[in-house]
């Protein structure tokens, strides 16, 4: 059964770390989207 | 902040990533607790290390599915040339990326219990390490080089000659002897076990489209930044 777990965990942090490393590249990204309509005026 | 970049700033991912973390929740209680443990037929013990099932079929369902779209949309990159196609196909490869490497997982993790081995050069496991190989390099073939229509043409290009391994994926168990599982489903799955899996292959297809929505919102973007 520890077989089980183990792969049940592995794919639940993949996926979360995935989901969530998506988020903080598009506010990085939002960021910068925003600092360059500030620096076009 | 630009105008044109106000519409791709709103939020990351739609309602539907919240319907596929619940789904998700349910998969696991689906493939522990509602799917019956199967019974070894050689030697008669219970047979746990099965329930690895649930995660793994669904893992190698979705990176097909994401490595299908990444296929369609290289094709109409090809045939339209439009960016939005392009940003699709890179966002759905990467996502299959991710997937094809938790079925490899899993699938080593199960062949650890079931054969006391991590691994095999299995026809099914080889061609799948294959399969996952050429969308990596496909990926960061992407990411170190510019966005430009010419490197589109070139990614797309590959992700079609690509896609050549997923039949030979399928057609592995039949085409060459393999200790991988052959047709489990049609196979006379217990009903609560194929009702569990199916329940799992739904929650994952959910989720797929949930973060490919997301990574789709990245990709656009970035493009739009740069």
């Amino acid at each position: 059964m520890s077989y089980v777990i183990a792969a049940y965990l592995i794919v639940w942090f993949a996926v979360s770390i995935y989901g969530m490393s998506l988020y903080a590249r598009f506010r990085r990204l939002r960021r910068a989207a925003g600092s360059q309509g500030e620096g076009n005026g | 902040m630009n105008e044109k970049l106000k519409p791709l700033t709103s939020r990351c991912f739609g309602p539907e990533i919240w319907l596929a973390g619940i789904a998700m929740h349910l998969a696991v209680l689906a493939g522990l607790i509602y799917a019956p443990t199967a019974v070894d037929g050689a030697t008669g013990k219970l047979y746990h290390v099965q329930r690895i099932m649930y995660f793994h079929v669904p893992s190698a369902w979705i990176s097909f599915l994401a490595f299908f779209v990444t296929f369609m949309a290289s094709i109409l990159v090809l045939a339209k040339r439009s960016e939005w196609w392009d940003c699709l196909a890179t966002a759905s490869a990467e996502i299959g990326v991710l997937f094809c490497t938790l079925a490899l997982v899993t699938g080593s993790i199960w062949g650890r219990g079931h054969w006391e081995v991590w691994w095999v050069w299995d026809a099914r496991l080889t061609t799948t390490f294959i399969l996952w190989l050429m969308y990596t390099v496909y990926l960061v073939l992407r990411m170190s080089t510019e966005s430009s229509e010419r490197s589109a043409r070139f990614g797309a290009v590959f992700a079609i000659v690509g896609f050549a391994v997923v039949p030979l994926v399928f057609a592995s168990v039949k085409l060459w002897e393999t200790q991988h599982p052959k047709g489990m489903v049609r196979g006379g799955l217990d009903p609560k076990m194929l009702q569990a899996l199916l329940f799992c292959v739904g929650a994952f297809t959910l989720l797929y489209f949930a973060l490919l929505r997301g990574r789709l919102r990245v990709e656009r973007l970035r493009k739009a930044i740069q």
